[in-house]
């Protein structure tokens, strides 16, 4: 996440099913995938994020539902919206794959200490 | 167990996860993502339903991800002022004020390998469990020891976590989470003997589902 490897600078528009009102204006979001790779959406804040979901999964070519993604730490529920989650612009949504452990068999990407 | 459908999500947890993935606590597969969330949601119920539980914070498995990024950016000014960071930020803030006093999660390891970290703001330690017996990563000890100084302004001690030693190739997940919880709840939460792994799977695999029968 820290880099911009991969970034598209790309910002996509994710229009919502039910508009107006004043708390509809857009917001942009930034979806960071855990090796740091950034895909950017303006969505508005009545719209399900759901949407925007689906719309990064196709953008990465993966299945939505092999994907968690994180505002905050916490993940993000079907029916939660920008509003719902009292997001701002240029907010920050992480993306996480589902990870696996049982033994370390190759050699550690975490150096040791001694 | 009989009564579960073949389809439809896990209810009671945090995350809707679908139900064939209950599986997996069945058989020696590598626990994932999902399983160590639900270890980790029955392990806040206990937690929340005993009286030591208002300055324990279990955090789940996304939090490590804001401290290495918070190390990432430790000179740019960003962990202090970002609202990415807000949540870790208030955290700290928390435990450094002693508002909150101790903090586990778990965390993955090169995607092959579960661990477990406790930090203690009452004694100042950061305690590290590898089912393998191995030492803590020192780019993690440095990120820990930034983000407790960060907080505190004091150095935190290193320490060992009580962790059973795994004699197999599948149970760092398990026994991990196994690890975390003793150190929070001993009594309710002894150390595994490693010969019963594949029986205390079995176990919270019923704990899961009961909880998703009684919703």
């Amino acid at each position: 996440m820290a880099d911009n490897e991969g970034q598209s600078q790309q910002t996509q528009d994710i229009k919502p099913q039910d508009e107006q009102s004043q708390d509809t204006a857009p917001i942009n979001v930034k979806v960071v995938s855990s090796t740091g790779d950034e895909v950017f959406f303006k969505i508005k804040r009545n719209t399900k994020l759901s949407k925007l979901q689906g719309a990064y999964a196709t953008k990465v070519g993966k299945d939505v539902a092999s994907i968690r993604f994180l505002y905050d730490g916490a993940r993000i529920n079907d029916d939660d919206t920008p509003q719902s989650l009292d997001m701002e612009d240029n907010d920050t949504i992480d993306v996480m794959v589902e990870q696996v452990g049982g033994s370390a068999m190759s050699s550690y990407q975490y150096s040791r200490k001694s | 167990l009989a009564s579960l459908p073949w389809s439809g999500n896990i209810r009671g947890f945090d995350n809707p996860e679908p139900i064939h993935r209950l599986a997996t606590y069945a058989t020696r597969g590598w626990l994932g993502t999902t399983h160590e969330d639900q270890m980790l949601d029955l392990l806040r119920r206990d937690l929340h339903r005993g009286s030591t539980s208002h300055k324990t914070v279990i955090e789940n498995l996304a939090f490590s991800k804001f401290l290495q990024e918070g190390y990432a950016r430790r000179n740019s000014g960003e962990y202090e002022a970002s609202r990415y960071f807000r949540v870790a930020r208030g955290l700290g803030q928390a435990l450094a004020s002693q508002t909150r006093d101790i903090l586990g999660y778990l965390m993955n390891l090169n995607d092959n390998h579960w661990v477990v970290v406790v930090l203690n703001f009452r004694d100042s330690t950061i305690l590290y469990g590898d089912s393998l017996g191995d030492p803590i990563p020192a780019n993690l000890a440095s990120i820990l020891d930034w983000w407790t100084n960060t907080h505190t302004g004091l150095t935190f001690v290193h320490k060992t976590l009580p962790i059973t030693h795994q004699q197999d190739s599948f149970s760092c997940g398990l026994l991990s989470f196994n690890a975390l919880a003793h150190y929070i709840l001993p009594d309710q939460y002894p150390l595994i003997n490693p010969v019963e792994v594949d029986n205390e799977r079995l176990k919270i695999m019923l704990q899961v589902v009961k909880r998703h029968s009684e919703q």
